[in-house]
């Protein structure tokens, strides 16, 4: 036997020791994946939130785009105020404490909380 | 309910009036309605997103987008991969990869190592190379269906995708840094940038799993290079474990010699340390542990009066069985199982349905995994929306 056919029963005895309880695979089955330079933009945003709700444009937007706040199911104003803390706290967003209280009565005025 | 057929129905936009929706941005092809409480489940369909087709919106930025159940539709003998175009994607923070230079680009792993290193994509493709099929599935998918709700993204049951991930194994990546004494943990990290101070994201693995056969880094999917939404040029492949831990764009594996205290692995993605990871609703003060393996999940993907079929994972061990009610889960009948893709792929299901009376039908469907593990019919909840796995129902109405 040639050295080079042993070393493919060798690795093919790998393969299936490891291999096999996983659906894998050895290299060699399928072509190579060629890794290219990869470039995207993305979308323009176009939701907006109502012109009502400024102090959530100023202090809510520069991390995430409005429909993080559109999409919430209803929630109490204790709930909301915990996590505009935690936006503050662990995400070190600007937001004043002082302006908790509107902040979140301008969240419970928005479409999806009525 | 979550009836996947109402969900499918996607209503013309013109139809309903770009203006009433505030969520609904203007270049959105669609609706589609997840069929959550309170009639909040309105999200646009979208093509906008580079590489991506018929995505459900719940985000723009960072972004997040769901992968319509009828994407994972298919007969018994289909592929159960789904297609790239497709898959679903979920950043934290808005500064993410928009731009890689593939041959600029390095993967470094240091930390307790004996010498660290600094690999090319060339370098790392011509190591051993191994496939993988893998359910990635978000640990809050499905929050847009707890009860009572929560707060985070509101997902459908579309937060998960399948496919055939090709790349080298993480525990060859480490030898070629070699472990120090006394190391404990990997921790991995990508290219996306928090704001600020906010803390960057990374997860741990301990370091006997990341030392698995199956914990790969994938710089192929399904084939192809990875959509850079999806974590190009590579991402880690943690089969078995929610998508939390499988990190997009990772250019960096730190070796510790103690658990990371971080915040995404001490505070973030904690789960109630009970069996089941589900509390009385509105508790508070409960002891936690990381969300790690998923459980098994059936879902319906078509239901019509002839056939219902859908798709189901056993989480971290494979699809024994499948099983259907067509009484509301008083009674069940074994479904047909398509091929066997491996423990941690989707597997197909099908149950063809004759002489249904007329009216209307409850059906449910359930999995069993390999090592017995079932589905319960009662939802858990947890305040993080996280790990819902309870049986799945749909409504047929023969005419």
């Amino acid at each position: 036997m040639s050295r080079a056919s042993l070393a493919a029963l060798l690795l093919l005895g790998a393969c299936n020791r490891t291999a096999a309880p996983a659906d894998t695979a050895p290299a060699g089955q399928a072509a190579p994946i060629a890794l290219t330079s990869q470039t995207i933009a993305l979308p323009d945003e176009t939701t907006m939130l109502p012109a009502s709700a400024e102090i959530l444009t100023t202090n809510c937007t520069a991390c995430h785009s409005p429909e993080m706040l559109l999409t919430q199911p209803k929630l109490d104003a204790k709930t909301w105020t915990a996590e505009v803390a935690k936006m503050r706290s662990v995400y070190k967003a600007a937001i004043d404490p002082k302006d908790d209280p509107k902040l979140v009565a301008a969240l419970l005025t928005l479409p999806n909380q009525k | 309910m979550a009836d996947p057929v109402d969900r499918r129905a996607a209503l013309a936009l013109g139809g309903l009036g770009v203006g009433a929706l505030a969520s609904a941005p203007l270049w959105a092809q669609a609706m589609v309605d997840l069929g959550l409480s309170e009639g909040t489940g309105q999200r646009a369909l979208t093509d906008a997103f580079p590489g991506k087709k018929g995505m459900i919106l719940q985000r723009s930025r960072a972004p997040l987008l769901e992968t319509p159940m009828a994407a994972f539709d298919g007969a018994l003998q289909d592929d159960p991969v789904t297609p790239n175009d497709r898959f679903f994607v979920r950043w934290h923070y808005a500064d993410i990869p928009l731009s890689v230079d593939a041959a600029a680009f390095r993967l470094r792993i240091g930390g307790a190592v004996k010498r660290a290193v600094s690999l090319s994509l060339a370098e790392i493709q011509a190591m051993p190379q191994v496939t993988v099929t893998a359910v990635n599935q978000c640990s809050g998918n499905s929050r847009g269906l707890f009860g009572p709700r929560v707060p985070g993204a509101q997902w459908g049951n579309g937060a998960m995708g399948n496919a055939r991930w090709t790349g080298v194994r993480l525990r060859d990546l480490i030898a070629r840094a070699g472990t120090a004494p006394g190391v404990v943990q990997v921790k991995c990290a990508g290219l996306d940038q928090p704001p600020g101070d906010a803390p960057h994201f990374a997860k741990s693995l301990a370091l006997d799993h990341a030392e698995n056969d199956d914990v790969i880094v994938a710089y192929g999917m399904n084939g192809a290079a990875l959509p850079l939404l999806n974590g190009f040029p590579l991402r880690l492949i943690v089969p078995g474990w929610y998508s939390t831990y499988w990190i997009k764009a990772l250019d960096s594996i730190e070796l510790l010699t103690g658990p990371d205290t971080g915040f995404w692995m001490a505070k973030a993605y904690q789960i109630p340390e009970t069996e089941d990871a589900g509390v009385k609703p509105g508790t508070t003060g409960f002891p936690t542990v990381p969300i790690s393996r998923m459980p098994p999940r059936a879902f319906f993907t078509r239901t019509t009066p002839q056939e219902a079929r859908g798709i189901a994972m056993g989480g971290d061990a494979g699809v024994a069985k499948v099983e259907v009610s067509l009484d509301g889960g008083a009674q069940w009948q074994v479904a047909q199982l398509g091929p066997d893709h491996g423990p941690y792929s989707f597997r197909r299901w099908a149950m063809p349905l004759t002489g249904l009376a007329r009216g209307p039908h409850d059906l449910a469907v359930r999995t069993t995994n390999t090592r017995g593990e079932g589905q319960k019919p009662v939802p858990i909840w947890n305040p993080g929306g996280y790990m819902r796995s309870s049986i799945e129902t749909a409504r047929v109405v023969v005419a």
